[in-house]
């Protein structure tokens, strides 16, 4: 039985390294760090701009962020999965904790140095 | 006192003792080194609430306030049983499920390492001594399968543009400045055929052990050249290497002169080796010396071969490292390339002797002759 369990959840992460690559994520598919994102990322509600400190509470973790690389009203990292992760983030809390506050969140990445691309939601 | 340490070391629960339970030595260190890290490097107070959960609802659950300090507890738990021999399997099925479940409550707290070390520890919960190691083994074979595909698939690293990109945010900018563009794709090939080959070499039993090396000594390389333990990562994939080496097994005879400058740390080693890997014979001999099948190690040499096949010298290792701030991670990891650096100039010479060994033969003879 626990070999079984064992043999399911390999498989499980041999289906992930294959099924990953069909989309733009790489969850649970052991691509470890291979990726370097630059982003920046605002919030606004309404009329008012997010302090950094605001957005980083918001999203309570936001991966490769350094303090000195943060202004007062964006917050600037460096993530280091496919960028689609860290938009399936924002996403997930614009949708669930955070959809009465209709933010308009904008993230800018580069990804591996390449040219900028600015994603946008509309809460 | 010494009296109560001695028994406290050789006790069954010992936390330097690797044998005598319900896993295979290498599988228990393995754990072992993976608790010890995970208690050590802060690990507990990472365990998030459920946030941004990958099973939908999971974070809205009313009893989901209480689930860090559950999961605290049971990795607390979990990882002191290991240490001290406490049910080792069930233990580490524990921890191994405790950090899985943390994953799954929160993608915040997705990490590669902490899935790996998670993964890892499950599997050796789930140990059956009808499949062995196994899943154990199947576990590091398909994280390099993955790394290497991923590595493969993506364009920026078979161009070279990931270490473009790398360069800017390493902190090593003036370095990288003087790197031409043309060497970039050779260094992104070279990563990429580096992590093929340790894959292939899992693999086959007979490249197991160059496999392992070539893995030590590339993952702490990067640890060098990064200055990061990738979190748990450095600890866990190494500990983790141990199911490859049939390790530790009776490693010979070792030979030391009770009344020789040695002495204090021959007795010394002599009481740690409580799981006798080794067999200790004091004879007036000049030198420490490790009898093996077919290697005789003498004075340091004796001492490193000694070091490396005590399950102790490991997990004290990881006490002194895994605490660390990060920015000391350097100064470990030129301590174990040094090792290995040693270990690869023995190896050498070890097959170099004969060689040197037939040729003066062969000039003896010739010069007989003549």
């Amino acid at each position: 039985m626990g070999t079984a369990v064992g043999v399911g959840f390999l498989l499980f992460q041999l289906g992930a390294v294959f099924t990953q690559h069909l989309g733009p994520t790489r969850y649970f598919a052991w691509a470890p760090n291979d990726y370097v994102v630059r982003y920046r990322l605002t919030v606004r509600e309404g009329d008012r701009e997010l302090a950094a400190s605001e957005i980083l509470a918001r999203y309570r973790h936001l991966y490769g962020v350094s303090a000195g690389a943060t202004s007062s009203a964006s917050v600037e990292g460096v993530y280091e999965n496919p960028p689609q992760q860290l938009i399936d983030q924002i996403l997930q809390y614009e949708r669930t904790y955070g959809r009465k506050d209709h933010a308009v969140v904008t993230l800018t990445y580069r990804l591996d140095e390449r040219a900028p691309v600015d994603w946008v939601w509309h809460g | 006192m010494a009296r109560l340490i001695r028994m406290g070391l050789e006790s069954p629960h010992s936390p330097l003792r690797v044998t005598g339970t319900s896993l295979p030595p290498a599988v228990l260190l393995a754990v072992k080194v993976m608790a010890l890290a995970f208690l050590l490097h802060n690990q507990l107070q990472a365990l998030p609430a459920p946030f941004l959960s990958f099973v939908p609802g999971l974070d809205s659950l009313p009893a989901g306030g209480i689930l860090p300090m559950v999961l605290q507890a049971a990795c607390l738990g979990a990882g002191l049983c290991i240490l001290f021999n406490l049910w080792p399997r069930l233990s580490s099925l524990v921890l191994g499920t405790a950090i899985l479940i943390a994953i799954l409550s929160s993608r915040t707290y997705l990490e590669n390492n902490r899935f790996f070390t998670g993964s890892f520890l499950f599997l050796a919960g789930l140990y059956s001594d009808r499949f062995g190691l196994s899943l154990l083994r199947a576990q590091v074979i398909v994280l390099y399968f993955g790394a290497t595909l991923n590595k493969f698939l993506e364009p920026d690293w078979r161009s070279g543009q990931f270490f473009v990109a790398f360069g800017q945010v390493s902190g090593y900018h003036s370095v990288y400045a003087m790197i031409p563009d043309s060497v970039f794709p050779i260094i992104g090939w070279s990563v990429i055929l580096t992590e093929a080959a340790i894959f292939g070499g899992l693999l086959i039993p007979a490249l197991r052990r160059p496999a392992v090396w070539l893995a030590v000594g590339y993952h702490t390389s990067l640890l060098m050249i990064s200055g990061r333990t990738f979190g748990l990562f450095w600890f866990a994939l190494l500990a983790s290497f141990a199911v490859f080496l049939d390790w530790p097994v009776r490693s010979g005879e070792v030979v030391f002169n009770p009344a020789s400058a040695w002495r204090l740390a021959t007795a010394s080693l002599h009481r740690l080796d409580i799981d006798r890997i080794f067999q200790w014979t004091s004879s007036p001999v000049a030198t420490l010396t490790v009898l093996g099948k077919t290697t005789h190690r003498r004075g340091f040499a004796g001492l490193l071969t000694i070091l490396l096949n005590s399950p102790w010298a490991y997990l004290a290792f990881v006490a002194v490292v895994a605490p660390l701030p990060e920015h000391f991670a350097r100064l470990p990891a030129l301590l174990v390339l040094a090792v290995l650096g040693l270990l690869a100039a023995d190896a050498f010479l070890r097959r170099l002797r004969p060689l040197l060994v037939q040729r003066r033969t062969l000039v003896q003879v010739s010069g007989s002759r003549g």
